[in-house]
């Protein structure tokens, strides 16, 4: 029951999350990387300005900067170090602690969370890879360091 | 032990996804091997279901990468059948480069050919079919061991020189896996199949990097090589291609040390001073080493130091803090002490563990895991689940699919996103508990 409760009140915050989020950044980012689809153009990043004194500059990682279609290139706004510690590190460790109990359906579940975050935090297109290649490797990784704490010892 | 169609047949069918698209492979095969790893019921091949198999292994190694060198129209097979870890144009593979490396590797041969001076450049097979020509000039170096400035081959011969040996290497290859698949179960025989068609050896078959070459000569002197010195020998001879195999002479001493085999020390002992020699005395050998002294790419390398040169990059922090961080996480892990500890590699298995912790501790593009599969031989240890899951996440995490962000393909190419590979520490540290187990009880038996 309680369990249960928790988990709706996760996705509940995850859905409303999702929802403030893409409806500021519209207003605040402008263009993002994934509404362009011209393939030719040459992309180059610049580290995003997010500190404690910009901080809706974090709803900006992927948003165009410059666009420059003479010379076909773009510069994108991305935090790498925001990249790194977020997709890599918070978003599969937190959602596999959130869920305990480990079976397929689970498993499944946190693949699918991990990538709809990663995609949602970093504006990737959905369809971009077949699942989101850092989600896989690092739940196969933490699957297999929790199976192995529990059965090996 | 019934016969199970259905596990065959999932089998075959992703098998086949291999020859659609490569890039989805991976994903559903690591998925089909956990699975595998972890079904209590043993599975059954009848002898044509293991033929049928074997069958698709030759076509997928040798047959699929030829016939289109002599077709060209058929071209689109390198498109399919590659991990698609070099991209061009727009965010499409195209069947360029055909063995790249081996290409380069005999270019610089073909360089050293004094009659090669006043040549017109080499034109990359087949480079001008989609994109501008590659074109290389004398004098060219590939930066591998200093030996190789002293061989030479015609300037003429470098693309039949190509094809030639890299037919025999993938036919010698080939009867490397029948070799290891011969009398096994049906599980390890699927495995052990995997194992051959994971990406890191996709990846090494696409460029004929010359480890491939290394890797047949290393696999069969363990295997018919008894004579100890006879096999340093050898070894001392192929690291002069490429240094890494020496650690294996260095391994041997180590374990004549731990046994106190004291009279069979000269010769690992000398070959060791030789091959420490010949590494320090050449700039080219220290060259091909400095090297990679930086951020290689993330998504299809693995090594510490390219770990800690990336994280002190991103966050601006000592290299130092960085090092000592990383390391104390290793060692934290290995202190949880997650394995069981009546588990022990043997003394072959001891030398290629310790040459792996070397190559690991530097920077190497992901098609040198194929020294993992020297391993194979002695399959004993691959009965514990553990290290044969851990070990298949990592093989298979390698290269990532970072590459599939279509559009933003060029990012990833540029390097602009940092992969951190956590099955690779997890590897690591599963080894390395076994190995501290093996060397304990290796010194438990001799005292």
């Amino acid at each position: 029951m309680k369990s249960n409760i928790l988990r709706s009140l996760t996705i509940f915050f995850l859905i409303f999350f999702s929802y403030v989020y893409l409806g500021q950044q519209k207003n605040i980012c402008g263009i993002f990387l994934a509404e362009i689809n011209d393939y030719d153009l040459q992309i180059y990043t610049i580290e995003n300005q997010f500190s404690i004194k910009q901080p809706l500059n974090i709803l900006c990682n992927g948003s165009i900067v410059e666009m420059n279609q003479e010379n076909e290139f773009l510069v994108i706004s991305v935090s790498k170090r925001l990249y790194f510690i977020t997709a890599q590190i918070l978003v599969p460790f937190i959602t596999f602690l959130i869920i305990k109990k480990i079976n397929f359906l689970n498993f499944i579940l946190i693949i699918i969370t991990n990538t709809f975050l990663v995609h949602l935090i970093f504006n990737f297109n959905f369809g971009l890879n077949y699942f989101n290649s850092i989600s896989i490797n690092q739940t196969l990784f933490l699957l297999l360091l929790k199976f192995l704490v529990e059965h090996e010892k | 032990m019934k016969n199970n169609y259905f596990t065959y047949r999932v089998f075959v069918g992703i098998l086949l996804i291999a020859l659609i698209d490569y890039d989805i492979f991976p994903v559903l095969m690591v998925f089909y091997l956990l699975f595998l790893i972890f079904k209590k019921e043993e599975i059954s091949l009848l002898g044509y279901q293991k033929r049928v198999i074997k069958f698709f292994v030759f076509n997928f190694l040798i047959f699929l990468r030829f016939f289109p060198i002599f077709q060209n129209k058929y071209f689109y097979f390198w498109n399919n059948i590659f991990q698609q870890n070099y991209l061009f144009g727009d965010g499409k593979f195209y069947a360029e480069n055909i063995f790249f490396d081996l290409q380069l590797f005999f270019i610089s041969l073909g360089c050293n050919d004094t009659l090669s001076f006043n040549k017109s450049p080499y034109i990359l097979r087949y480079s001008g079919y989609y994109l501008e020509d590659s074109k290389y000039q004398c004098p060219y170096k590939i930066p591998y061991g200093e030996v190789l400035n002293n061989l030479n081959i015609s300037y003429e011969f470098i693309w039949q020189a190509t094809l030639i040996v890299a037919f025999l290497s993938l036919i010698i290859f080939y009867i490397v896996y029948l070799d290891l698949v011969a009398n096994r179960s049906s599980r390890d025989f699927l495995v052990v199949t995997t194992i051959f068609l994971s990406p890191p050896i996709n990846f090494l078959t696409a460029r004929l990097n010359i480890d491939l070459i290394i890797f047949i000569f290393l696999y069969f002197a363990f295997k018919y090589l008894k004579n100890s010195n006879l096999l340093n020998i050898l070894i001392f001879f192929i690291s002069l291609l490429k240094f890494y195999p020496a650690i294996l002479i260095f391994a041997d001493m180590l374990l004549k040390l731990l046994k106190r085999d004291y009279k069979r020390l000269f010769t690992p002992f000398i070959l060791s001073i030789l091959s420490i020699y010949y590494f320090f005395i050449f700039d080219s050998n220290y060259d091909s080493v400095s090297f990679f002294a930086k951020t290689t790419e993330s998504h299809r390398a693995f090594g510490v130091l390219n770990d800690i040169l990336y994280i002190t990059k991103l966050f601006n922090l000592n290299i130092l803090f960085v090092t000592i961080v990383l390391v104390g996480l290793i060692f934290y892990f290995i202190n949880l002490d997650l394995i069981n500890k009546n588990f022990y590699f043997d003394n072959e298995q001891i030398k290629i563990i310790i040459m792996f912790f070397f190559i690991s501790f530097f920077v190497n593009y992901d098609y040198r895991l194929i020294v993992l599969l020297l391993l194979l031989k002695n399959y004993s240890i691959f009965q514990n689940k553990i290290f044969l899951s851990s070990y298949l996440i990592f093989i298979y995490s390698s290269p990532t699919l970072l590459h599939t962000y279509t559009k933003y393909y060029i990012l990833t190419l540029q390097d602009e996103f940092y992969f951190f590979d956590f099955s690779f520490y997890l590897f690591l540290v599963i080894c390395f508990r076994i190995m501290i187990n093996s060397l304990k009880n290796i010194k438990k038996v001799n005292s």
